[in-house]
């Protein structure tokens, strides 16, 4: 047949006189005003057959048609009579060119509207098509009814490029891609020719995102509809100014925003990205393994109460965890992050919680970098799309449902998070193996936090009422005892150890916990620590860690000579804490998270990451004060930076006075409510966004971007979690400001009741 | 004679196209196909028709032709023709043919020689029976044609 039917040159052919007395309107001729008669259609396929018939069809819809059987040369006329079309219409499979090569080439450079066209049906097929732009999908045979919508189509593109140029400038990047995504994802082959299949192409790609999505709206149900940030580097770069400018001791999340007049910017989502940070700042220490754990269930719960998604949450787990891997790619420190992350059990603990939580206390402490804090607020409160147990964010709630007793209290900015903090700091300098020597850079900033922070974490024990509460005192405690080891120079392990100890955090004491903490420790640590830390903590709730750490001890394969080293000093210090703690009774609730495996997390992102179904957070049982031999897997993790290897990046740029990612720096204080952060879609883009800013500083402003965060296996979230907060921890970030930083996420859960469960920061240490 | 006939002969038509939407051979896309034909476009069906039975021996042939090769390897290819061959035949109405595609398509796509072969020859089989078939209609209208044009 022949290459081209041109339909200025009426001819025998058939169809060429429609025979309506509609004239025929030459091909750079003006469509009739007839509309949608005379749309000048371009149909390529090699199918003759097809060919002819389409072109029948579509003659019969009175529109003006030229056929081609060959990509090439359809292609060619299209630059030759640029604005001679209306539509093009295209097959898939073409023997010169991939139709959806040519889609992308007639997008690119013509920008006209394309449809697709396939014999394959299938819905992976159909989904390739609207992924690659396709304005819709006709699955052959094409009916007469699909495309007498075509010209829908070409309408549709206009308007919405139109519409697309008024809001240029705005915020609602969201909103516009949504409605180019209606349009993509119209594919009429779904349906009988109405425009109901569109809905459905988009329920569908909503719920398969595989893409990045740039905004979690769309995932997430629950959210609000208010505009997004997005946090991208000149959001980041406009925090670390503002908080630079602010001072870090007044880094307040509203100042910080303020400073940064990012229109738009909400509360919620700073609070996210506190929580994240916060938590994954907790998680970092080396004692806070096991309140890691709980953490990260009632921070995964709380998170999926405000969210009501769980793909939130596993999405957020997701972007943490690549966060982490890509963190611990760069770095060289390997903070052992407590194999709380590993725990991914429950995966449906809540995520949402986290969103609100830790951000603003870690803003608050400002001694996050804020890269950090970002990335893992990014990370956190991405999407989740897996259903993996969001770790990340439980932690966060969980450290607040700690620190709150059985309400989820919100802690506040300043407060819950420094807890661990503070006591990972002050020991944990001295013993901080050259690599890790960033964190003693942090050193002077941290004991110029632990003041504050003691009066931070001072002001969580007052909630220590509630069930969650012992979480909170336990954090108390951790931070009282982290005063007293202010001055105690021991390694830094020791100190992550101790706080460990003392937190004992019970995974039960979270919300979300319904896994036993220790099972989260347990796949993350490296063998020798979760062993320990099971030894540690007899109590109850231990069954449930060594079982956890069992995990962990298979699992895990960091360094064990460097764990081991870090848990021989974290016991000596768990007394101490223990009696603190006891006091409080804090420990009960939380079981030392088994194992933690900081060590876990650090070496191998994949090892210790693990979901670990098994883990099962038994809430119950840990009421007992279960002084925490958790903490000791923290510690192990973070002396040993060989644990982490390279998972924690050099946190130099932490003690550089870099500011606190301004998303910690919202000014939301308040308690932050569980939905109000946990807008996970949101925040998983910035932290993702961050995770890349993050890279950056790491990397000396190498730009890893994407591309780090592909090579990462997706693993456990704790496993990410983990890693990030051994990172963390090894930026020497500990100290007072984690203590400030975790409170105040403690808090922030203390406002959201979802996170009743949340572990007190102060366990982490 | 030959214009009483006509109607014998349309019976005839409507009997074997009943038959072979019975049996599955054509679905509603024949008939639609049927009505793109107008007085512009008078030949349209045969016309279609024809390039179909051009176009589908084509491909059958070299499918047949890659198969036959022990060393097939070359199963994306098969799909490639495979595919093509389901969209002409299903936009003219052959039912049954896209059928027996689609499952040479899965088995194209397992790798699976023997499974392979074995739809090949359903394939083959069902073709030449549509083709037989269509032929035969034709004839039918070309006959009906002719008795209602001479009457």
């Amino acid at each position: 047949m022949a290459a081209m039917q041109k339909l200025a040159a009426p001819n025998a052919s058939a169809g060429s006189n429609y025979g309506s007395g509609l004239a025929i309107v030459t091909v750079a001729g003006a469509a009739p005003e007839q509309f949608p008669a005379g749309l000048r259609v371009l149909v390529v396929d090699d199918d003759v057959t097809c060919l002819k018939i389409l072109e029948h069809m579509l003659r019969k819809c009175r529109y003006h048609v030229i056929t081609c059987s060959q990509a090439m040369i359809a292609l060619s006329l299209l630059r030759e009579r640029k604005g001679c079309f209306d539509v093009v219409i295209s097959d898939v499979h073409m023997p010169d060119m991939d139709g959806f090569k040519l889609l992308e080439l007639v997008g690119l450079e013509m920008d006209l509207p394309v449809i697709m066209m396939s014999a394959d049906g299938r819905t992976s097929a159909v989904m390739r098509g609207i992924k690659h732009g396709a304005c819709d999908y006709l699955i052959k045979p094409v009916r007469m009814e699909e495309l007498k919508n075509v010209w829908q189509h070409v309408v549709r593109k206009k308007w919405n490029e139109s519409k697309d140029i008024e809001n240029s400038g705005s915020f609602e990047d969201s909103d516009r891609q949504g409605q180019v995504a209606d349009e993509s994802e119209y594919a009429s082959s779904m349906n009988e020719g109405t425009d109901a299949s569109w809905k459905t192409q988009k329920k569908k790609r909503d719920s398969k995102d595989e893409e990045d999505d740039v905004e979690l709206d769309n995932e997430d149900p629950s959210a609000s509809k208010k505009p997004r940030v997005v946090w991208s580097v000149e959001l980041h770069q406009q925090f670390v100014n503002a908080v630079n400018q602010v001072g870090i001791d007044k880094a307040v999340p509203k100042r910080i925003l303020e400073l940064m007049n990012v229109p738009g910017a909400r509360d919620q989502q700073l609070q996210e990205l506190e929580l994240v940070a916060a938590w994954a700042i907790v998680c970092s220490c080396k004692s806070c393994s096991l309140q890691l754990q709980e953490l990260r269930f009632a921070v995964a719960e709380g998170f999926r109460e405000l969210t009501g998604n769980l793909e939130s949450c596993c999405e957020f787990e997701r972007k943490f965890r690549l966060y982490l891997k890509r963190i611990s790619s760069v770095t060289q420190h390997q903070a052992a992050l407590p194999s709380l992350f590993c725990n991914q059990v429950e995966a449906k603990t809540k995520c949402g919680s986290l969103g609100s939580l830790d951000f603003h206390s870690l803003a608050a402490s400002g001694q996050i970098p804020p890269q950090t804090l970002a990335a893992l607020h990014a990370e956190l409160l991405c999407h989740p799309s897996n259903n993996i147990v969001f770790p990340a964010v439980d932690q966060p709630a969980l450290l607040q449902a700690s620190s709150q007793g059985s309400k989820f209290l919100p802690l506040e900015k300043e407060v819950a998070f420094g807890q661990p903090l503070f006591k990972c700091q002050s020991g944990m300098q001295k013993q901080l193996p050259p690599s890790e020597i960033t964190v003693h850079g942090m050193s002077p900033g941290f004991s110029s936090w632990s003041s504050n922070q003691l009066g931070v974490i001072g002001s969580n024990n007052k909630h220590a009422g509630l069930s969650n509460i012992q979480n909170n005192s336990l954090l108390m405690q951790m931070l009282q005892h982290q005063q007293q080891q202010e001055h105690h120079q021991e390694s830094f392990h020791s100190m992550v150890s101790d706080s460990n100890n003392a937190i004992n955090v019970q995974p039960s004491c979270l919300v979300v916990s319904s896994q036993s903490p220790s099972s989260i420790t347990v796949g993350c640590n490296s063998g020798p620590i979760n062993q320990k830390s099971l030894v540690l903590s007899p109590q109850p709730s231990s069954n449930i860690q060594l079982g956890n750490n069992s995990l962990l001890a298979s699992s895990n394969s960091t360094s064990n000579s460097s764990n081991s080293r870090l848990n021989n000093p974290p016991l000596g210090m768990p007394p101490a804490a223990n009696g603190d703690f006891k006091d409080i009774g804090m420990l009960s609730t939380y079981y030392p998270p088994s194992s933690l495996s900081s060590s876990s997390v650090c070496t191998s992102s994949a090892a210790g990451w693990r979901p670990q179904n098994n883990m099962k957070i038994s809430s119950n049982n840990q009421r007992d004060g279960q002084l925490p031999k958790l903490c000791i897997q923290g510690s192990e993790q973070i002396s040993g930076a060989s644990v982490n290897q390279g998972q924690f990046r050099n946190l130099g740029f932490v003690g550089k006075g870099t500011c606190i990612p301004s998303r910690f720096a919202v000014d939301d204080l308040e308690s932050p409510t569980n939905d109000k952060g946990f807008t996970k879609t949101s925040t998983f883009d910035d932290v993702d966004k961050v995770k890349q800013e993050l890279n950056l500083d790491f990397l000396d402003g190498t730009k890893v971007g994407n591309a780090m965060l592909a090579n990462f296996p997706s693993t456990d979230f704790l496993e990410f979690l983990s890693n990030l907060a051994r990172f963390i921890f090894s930026s020497s970030l500990y100290g007072a400001n984690m203590e400030i930083i975790i409170d105040s996420q403690m808090k922030m859960f203390q406002d959201q009741s979802k996170m009743s469960q949340i572990v007190d920061a102060g366990d982490f240490y | 004679m030959l214009g009483m006939g006509a109607g014998r002969w349309e019976e005839d038509m409507s009997r074997l196209l009943a038959l072979l939407f019975h049996q599955g051979v054509l679905d509603e896309h024949f008939m639609q196909l049927q009505q793109l034909q107008d007085e512009s476009s008078p030949n349209f069906v045969s016309e279609v028709i024809s390039i179909y039975f051009r176009e589908s021996e084509k491909l059958l042939r070299n499918i047949r032709t890659l198969l036959l090769d022990r060393e097939c390897t070359d199963y994306k290819k098969i799909g490639v023709y495979l595919n093509h061959l389901m969209g002409s035949s299903s936009s003219i109405g052959a039912n049954l043919v896209r059928n027996v595609c689609v499952a040479f398509r899965a088995a194209s796509e397992h790798c699976n020689w023997a499974g392979c072969l074995r739809s090949l020859a359903v394939l083959e089989h069902e073709y030449c029976y549509l083709k037989n078939k269509l032929h035969e209609l034709f004839q039918v209208y070309y006959i009906q044609t002719i008795c209602m044009h001479s009457s």
